[in-house]
């Protein structure tokens, strides 16, 4: 066979492998999810269905296709058919980018190329990704749009204005790796790592808190899941949604999580390159899947930690916080490459950046506490259920003060 | 051409599975509509209107000013890539281009087209 | 080759179809996503002629464009983006159309003939592109140059076009004030 049909069987085979790894990866990214925030909620999750729960997505999968899919008689039937499907295609195809590992991870023969651990390798990588990404907001908005009722509309608009303000700060916001790395294709991204001997983090600390921050955001999950605040939209544009439909959009919010986090490590933490281990079969894909795990444990953990923005708040930080700052990164960087001063140059000064940006936000959350809570000497009125979560038993007696006291302070514990 | 061909064999690929599992949402599962099912979830109460009157233009302004930052955005991009090639012109070019979108930015602000009430 | 055309025919037809989805639909949503359709498969009419950036540009900066176009529906318009019934108001609109579209096709089929759009021409154009991409390494890069290096001062004067886009949006929303009444 020639080199070319070589490469189009390599991709066809890739392609259907991806999205099959990525399927699996979202389901047991549900079940991994569910069993990690049920920890840190001291509870035990899903672990009946096999050891330690491992067919629960099975069964939840199955639960899924048997339900009953619901047609609104409000609901514009193409439209709300295609919405759901929209929202997976594209998450599934922004994934033809990302690299697994090396274009050499099989060897330097041409064949082998064809193999290399990734679907594409464009020229535009990173852009591509992006521009991909942003038709996933026709998903949610013709879902909330399709389904005739107020609250999925309004949860859709205002996912798509969320969406759309974040979309900015994210593309700005790696500008600066841009510059460091003098190329958008992804590999190359990598490549530039290994070859100026640094993680991009390093000279980019700034530019990679924005955009883990603006990547929340655009993948719609807590503490930006505001579409999907129940207790004022019911479910935002998924209140009309059943079954396999319903699980679709889970399933690209998932994806995009992956997708998110693989493009966080390809771009400021190295990606798979080892150094001299590089050579050692399978352990720069090992290497690869730890660092893109961590970050789907970040993203579980905000949700465990971080309660939910309020709308208001969340548009103004992304318009007079995060685009702000990202521009001035940008410039920043700009300056440090243009001018040819060192990598760490860019990296002191985002760090300085971070810091004085912190410090107000710090201030301002003081100025802005009520009176009561500040005085050191007042004592902390706890709610009583305070009591139930706390690890020490309380002593049982004493008068009404004390008891306060002291479960505020396990509370605090 | 050849470069984006996997892409697009990987858009294909995605678009058979979308339009599969829709497919398939129409021969699994059972199907017994009933008129309360099937009329707009309103958390068990009466629908009083249906959705027809306009949203507020807010998120249109929104969107559009999105418009706007994102083309600023797209064409920092390839001035980026470029910037250790350019060297000083780059910088100078990327400066001035901030500074001219700065003064709308800091009119936006004033107008108060951030602020959500 | 044979491949290339086949796909150029295959988006033509798609392209063509989606265009007069958009204009002739009484639905204003299902305009919008038609136009959607249309800007794809332009999109892909760029990737056939080796403009993967442009192409990608093309997704990103559209798939935005035609949101706002939603939200113009969804605020402007009825949330459900039907038409009003009855007769159209616009009729003339109709045989401007026509009138228009015939001096378009006229045009083409006169430069198609008298060589303007010659295989010459086009063999040039292709030849020249692909020796500025081999020269700066890639799609983007040969675009970033010729932009930045050849034309930065149009560049900057872009971001002026930028900031009236922006005062007129504002504009736009602005609440009416008291002086307005």
């Amino acid at each position: 066979m020639s080199d070319l049909a070589w490469f189009l069987v390599g991709a066809l085979v890739k392609s259907i492998i991806a999205i099959v790894a990525l399927l699996t990866a979202f389901a047991y990214m549900t079940l991994i999810e569910r069993r990690v925030i049920a920890r840190f909620q001291r509870r035990v999750g899903p672990n009946r269905a096999g050891p330690f729960g491992v067919f629960q997505p099975v069964a939840d999968a199955l639960k899924m296709a048997f339900k009953e899919e619901i047609l609104p008689t409000r609901a514009s039937r193409l439209v709300f058919l295609i919405a759901p499907a929209i929202s997976v295609v594209v998450a599934l195809t922004a994934f033809a980018v990302v690299p697994l590992g090396g274009p050499t991870a099989w060897g330097n023969s041409s064949i082998a190329r064809a193999w290399a651990p990734y679907v594409a390798d464009l020229n535009v990588g990173v852009l591509y990704i992006f521009a991909i990404a942003s038709l996933a907001v026709y998903g949610i908005v013709l879902a909330g749009w399709s389904s005739g009722n107020h609250y999925s509309l309004l949860g859709a608009l205002r996912s798509a204005a969320q969406m759309v303000s974040y979309e900015v700060s994210i593309t700005l916001a790696i500008a600066g790796v841009l510059m460091f790395a003098g190329t958008l294709n992804m590999v190359g991204i990598v490549q530039a790592q290994a070859h100026q001997g640094i993680w991009f983090i390093l000279a980019q600390p700034l530019g990679f808190l924005l955009y883990g921050i603006a990547a929340v955001a655009e993948v719609n999950r807590a503490p930006f899941d505001l579409p999907e605040a129940e207790q004022e939209l019911v479910a935002g544009y998924l209140t009309e949604f059943s079954g396999l439909r319903w699980s679709l959009f889970q399933m690209a919010e998932y994806i995009n999580m992956i997708t998110a986090s693989s493009v966080v490590v390809t771009l400021f933490f190295g990606g798979w390159t080892l150094g001299s281990l590089d050579g050692v079969f399978g352990l720069p894909f090992i290497w690869y899947f730890i660092k893109v795990a961590v970050f789907l444990f970040i993203f579980i953990w905000l949700r465990a930690t971080l309660p939910r923005i309020r709308y208001d708040q969340l548009m103004r930080f992304g318009w007079q916080v995060l685009l702000p700052l990202s521009v001035l990164n940008a410039l920043v960087t700009a300056a440090v490459v243009a001018y040819g001063l060192p990598w760490w140059v860019s990296g002191a000064i985002g760090l300085a950046i971070l810091l004085i940006v912190a410090g107000a936000f710090y201030a301002t959350a003081r100025r802005s506490q009520p009176k009561a809570k500040r005085g050191a000497g007042q004592v902390m009125a706890a709610p009583t259920s305070v009591r139930l979560v706390a690890d020490a038993p309380l002593p049982r007696s004493v008068d009404e003060s004390q008891t306060t006291s002291v479960s505020a302070s396990a509370g605090v514990k | 051409m050849p470069e984006s061909l996997p892409a697009l064999i990987l858009l294909g690929l995605a678009l058979l599975f979308g339009a599969a599992t829709i497919g398939a949402t129409f021969v699994l599962g059972p199907k017994r509509p009933t008129p309360e099912k099937l009329a707009p979830y309103e958390c068990g109460i009466e629908e009083i209107e249906a959705p027809r009157q306009r949203f507020p233009v807010k998120y249109l302004v929104t969107g559009m000013l999105f418009i706007i930052f994102d083309v600023e955005a797209a064409s920092v991009l390839p001035l980026a890539i470029l910037m250790r090639r350019l060297q000083g012109l780059g910088f100078i070019e990327l400066l001035v281009f901030a500074l001219i979108l700065a003064v709308p930015f800091i009119y936006i602000w004033r107008k108060g087209a951030f602020s959500w009430e | 080759m044979l491949f290339s055309q086949i796909a150029f025919y295959v988006l033509a037809v798609i392209a063509v179809a989606s265009a007069l989805g958009v204009v002739l639909n009484r639905n204003a949503v299902y305009s919008m996503l038609s136009l959607i359709l249309n800007l794809l498969s332009l999109a892909l009419f760029f990737l056939l002629l080796g403009g993967l950036f442009i192409a990608t540009i093309q997704v990103l900066i559209y798939a935005g464009a035609v949101m706002v176009l939603f939200l113009f529906v969804v605020t402007m318009l009825t949330p459900g983006g039907q038409a009003p019934q009855g007769d159209d108001p616009l009729r003339w609109q109709w045989g401007a159309g026509i009138g228009m579209g015939a001096i378009l096709v006229g045009a083409l089929v006169w430069a198609g003939f008298t060589g303007a759009i010659s295989s010459d021409a086009k063999a040039a154009g292709v030849s020249s592109l692909t020796s500025a991409i081999a020269a700066f390494g890639g799609n983007t890069e040969a675009f970033g140059m010729a932009l930045f290096h050849g034309y930065s001062f149009p560049f900057e004067i872009t971001g002026l076009l930028l900031v009236v886009a922006a005062l007129g949006a504002v504009t736009l929303g602005r609440r009416p004030t008291h002086a307005d009444e």
